[in-house]
């Protein structure tokens, strides 16, 4: 469990730290893609942004909801487990 | 020397026509070789007599309240082995498809290899076996190569046996059919030994109609994908 915690931990960290510098340096990227040729998207409104943020957060609340509801899923499993195990010892 | 305990574990999901046979025979086959054996079923909520009938013929028999799929009912059946302190555990089918020598000798095969995990392999020797279930059974070793990385040749195959550090540290999170192929990850991740030896499939037309069918298999590979994922960017 302790190898699995800690590969977790970096993955976090990892993922965290990839959409923290994507925020901050997000209009700096922006312009460079613009002045080199790669992008012809006119830039986002401050609506805009809002907006994509809110769909990408209720994303992850779905996620963490899954995993929540997974988590209660294997807890009503175990305890079925060990309920049919001393029912039948009777 | 203490003797090792060994607990033979049968998950069993409306098996009263074949359950019986199977009991005895094990019994027979573990009695002519001295070992010191309790055979267990776990009775996964059937709606006929196979707990009666498990009962009758001299297995301790666990009864599931409701039904989980096979992976609930095998780890309910390793719980109690690890519960009762068993040296080693080896799960085997209700439908009288594995041969009671091929799961006796497992446990000299486990012993003498230290094996944490050792897996019956079917296709080793795919002799009885028909087309079908070898494209079927090998599609899914692949995919459970391609989702987790783990190269066995039979991934789904019944026929198991474990060590006593398995039985204490192995635990997963499926409860279908799907978890033969998450077992063998979960064993990979804590650092399990695995291994296969070869076995022979007993297929008689009651088996034929039990077990999973190749269309399952999309319903398995959904569901490791979905698991995988989950562990990806879950807690």
């Amino acid at each position: 469990m302790k190898h699995l915690s800690f590969r977790r931990f970096i993955f976090k960290s990892a993922f965290w730290i990839v959409v923290f510098f994507g925020l901050l340096l997000a209009e700096n990227l922006y312009d460079f893609l613009y002045k080199e040729g790669l992008t012809q998207t006119e830039p986002l409104s401050l609506f805009d942004v809002i907006q994509i943020t809110g769909v990408i957060y209720v994303f992850y609340l779905v996620n963490r909801l899954y995993v929540k509801v997974d988590l209660l899923e294997r807890r009503v499993q175990d305890l079925h487990q060990e309920l049919s195990i001393r029912v039948s010892k009777k | 020397m203490k003797s090792q305990r060994v607990a033979f574990i049968i998950p069993a999901y409306n098996e009263s026509s074949a359950i019986g046979d199977v009991i005895l025979d094990l019994k027979k086959k573990a009695s002519q070789k001295k070992i010191d054996f309790e055979i267990v079923v776990v009775d996964d909520g059937s709606k006929d007599d196979t707990a009666r009938v498990a009962e009758k013929s001299g297995a301790t028999v666990i009864r599931h309240i409701l039904n989980t799929g096979s992976g609930g009912a095998t780890a309910t059946g390793l719980s109690y082995a690890q519960q009762n302190s068993f040296d080693l555990a080896i799960t085997l089918d209700a439908d009288g498809q594995h041969s009671s020598d091929d799961v006796v000798n497992g446990i000299d095969v486990a012993n003498k290899s230290k094996t944490d995990l050792l897996i019956g392999s079917r296709l080793l020797d795919s002799q009885g076996m028909s087309r079908v279930k070898v494209l079927g059974n090998k599609g899914l070793s692949f995919i459970t190569y391609v989702i987790f990385g783990i190269n066995a040749t039979d991934s789904q195959s019944g026929l198991r046996v474990f060590s006593r550090k398995a039985l204490e540290q192995l635990r997963w999170k499926t409860s279908g059919f799907e978890f033969c192929s998450e077992m063998l990850w979960r064993a990979k991740q804590i650092g399990l030994k695995i291994d296969e030896y070869p076995i022979k499939a007993i297929y008689t037309d009651y088996s034929k109609s039990k077990g999973q069918n190749n269309w399952n298999a999309f319903n398995i590979i959904k569901s490791l994908v979905k698991r995988r994922v989950v562990e990806v960017f879950g807690e």
